[in-house]
């Protein structure tokens, strides 16, 4: 499968080299597993199939602690890979292992691991992001405007959305520790896959933007 | 505590676009020595992708070796569809991100990707819903692990500038070969075990200790190999660690 020129634009792009950065890559596989899940957990709700919880919870998790150990993200943000860090990254890892092999245990710890970092990721993002750099532009305003290309303009506010939903998101994934009544309830029952399909999306957009950004 | 700090680039900070940055250096064969010192530097840990990737394969096999022992005597609860399925989204991962196959190198064209994706797909299906996928992930993590292990054997020691050369510069590279034969000879009764079911469907055919056993092997052959991996690559031996790397899984 190998040719001289990798690169080369001739022959179906199927041949081609993928372009694709390790983290459009990660985020390519989180973006079809979160649609993929919408839609399972449909079924799930109409009673054509059961839904594994815990494996659910668990991949999930794993996922996480690999863009952690993988890239060093977390809660939205990039950091320094420090063994702290690491060790974050291979506390999630076994976690959402054990949780995938051994279905029950873990499912509630997990639950609420996943619904705080949504929650936590995107409030950070919305106040580090948004919230500070319009008040400190508010405060010592630039000598010229700055204008950003369309592209970036239209990828910010795709961002935006998606941490939006990505706080609904993690507070559906509490609402089952916290307010267990709710549960079966149609809003909820009818919110939950949306969300998760709408990150989806949202996640597979971003790919596509960064991709042509590149 | 740990965080680089978002900075006034607004959104092109993003988790999206800057890791981008990181990882093109990351798979940068050159430069590796300069990287490593910065990386140390800044008390940052230079694990690569790959490296990545087989640790949380030792993991799994690790902690799936030692909750063997409780499945087996019927104190914990066993899942197998999301345990194959785990395996196969983890697999699909290596292929996805860097077009590494259990089967060998393949450059990673969109056909890679694609296949990959699909593979993720199946994994995913088997871990959110048990049942109906239970034999055909069984079978299929276990048809990669026994076709997988011999391909590789047979690639690492066939091919002249692989295994043969490595055991002859000695060193690390010796080590590597030592640590890529032992996942790769393993991956084969290790598959076995998966294709005749012997973990739970079948107890009558293996012993569980014995399952337990070969799987926390497997599980600690991929922390050697991770850790010959990233030694040889951060002594910068690029083009002979480059094809050393397709370890599956």
């Amino acid at each position: 499968m190998t040719s001289e020129n990798p690169h080369s634009k001739d022959g179906s792009i199927l041949f081609r080299e993928a372009s694709l950065s390790v983290a459009s890559a990660f985020s390519l596989f989180q973006g079809i597993l979160l649609i993929l899940l919408g839609f399972l957990v449909y079924g799930v709700e109409f009673g054509v199939f059961p839904l594994n919880s815990s494996g659910q919870l668990g991949l999930l998790l794993v996922f996480t602690s690999l863009q952690v150990l993988a890239l060093g993200q977390l809660l939205g943000g990039q950091y320094r890979r420090s063994w702290w860090l690491m060790a974050i990254g291979i506390v999630f890892a076994g976690t959402g292992i054990v949780s995938c092999i051994v279905p029950g245990i873990l499912t509630d710890v997990i639950r609420i691991l996943l619904g705080l970092q949504n929650i936590i990721t995107g409030v950070l993002f919305l106040a580090l992001q948004l919230v500070v750099p319009t008040a400190r532009g508010m405060k010592s305003p630039p000598a010229e405007p700055v204008t950003l290309p369309p592209l970036l303009k239209r990828l910010g506010l795709v961002v935006t959305v998606l941490m939006i939903v990505s706080i609904v998101f993690g507070l559906n994934m509490l609402i089952p520790v916290l307010l267990p009544s709710l549960i079966g309830l149609v809003p909820f029952v009818v919110l939950f896959p949306v969300l998760v399909i709408i990150l989806g999306l949202l996640t597979l957009y971003i790919v596509y933007i960064t991709q042509k950004l590149q | 505590m740990f965080r680089e700090g978002p900075t006034e680039a607004g959104i092109t900070d993003h988790k999206m676009i800057n890791p981008m940055k990181n990882e093109k250096t990351q798979q940068d064969p050159e430069g590796q020595q300069e990287r490593t010192a910065l990386a140390k530097q800044r008390g940052e840990v230079d694990l690569s992708v790959e490296v990545v990737l087989i640790l949380v394969f030792g993991m799994f096999f690790v902690l799936y070796g030692l909750l063997v022992f409780p499945m087996y005597a019927g104190v914990l609860p066993y899942s197998p569809d999301s345990t194959d399925g785990l395996f196969l989204v983890l697999v699909s991962l290596q292929i996805i991100t860097m077009g590494k196959t259990p089967f060998g190198d393949l450059r990673r064209s969109w056909i890679v990707v694609l296949i990959g994706t699909a593979l993720a797909m199946l994994g995913c299906v088997a871990v959110f819903i048990p049942g109906p996928l239970t034999a055909l992930v069984r079978v299929l993590a276990g048809v990669i692990l026994v076709f997988g292990g011999i391909s590789l054997i047979v690639q690492l020691f066939i091919s002249k500038d692989k295994g043969k050369t490595w055991m002859k510069a000695g060193g690390i590279l010796r080590q590597l070969t030592i640590a890529l034969s032992i996942v790769y000879v393993l991956m084969v009764p290790v598959g076995i075990i998966s294709l005749v079911g012997a973990v739970v469907l079948v107890p009558g055919i293996t012993e569980g200790p014995l399952v337990g056993v070969l799987l926390l092997a497997f599980g600690i052959s991929f922390f050697y190999l991770a850790w010959c991996i990233h030694k040889a690559t951060s002594l910068s031996l690029p083009e002979e660690t480059k094809a050393a790397t397709t370890v599956i899984k």
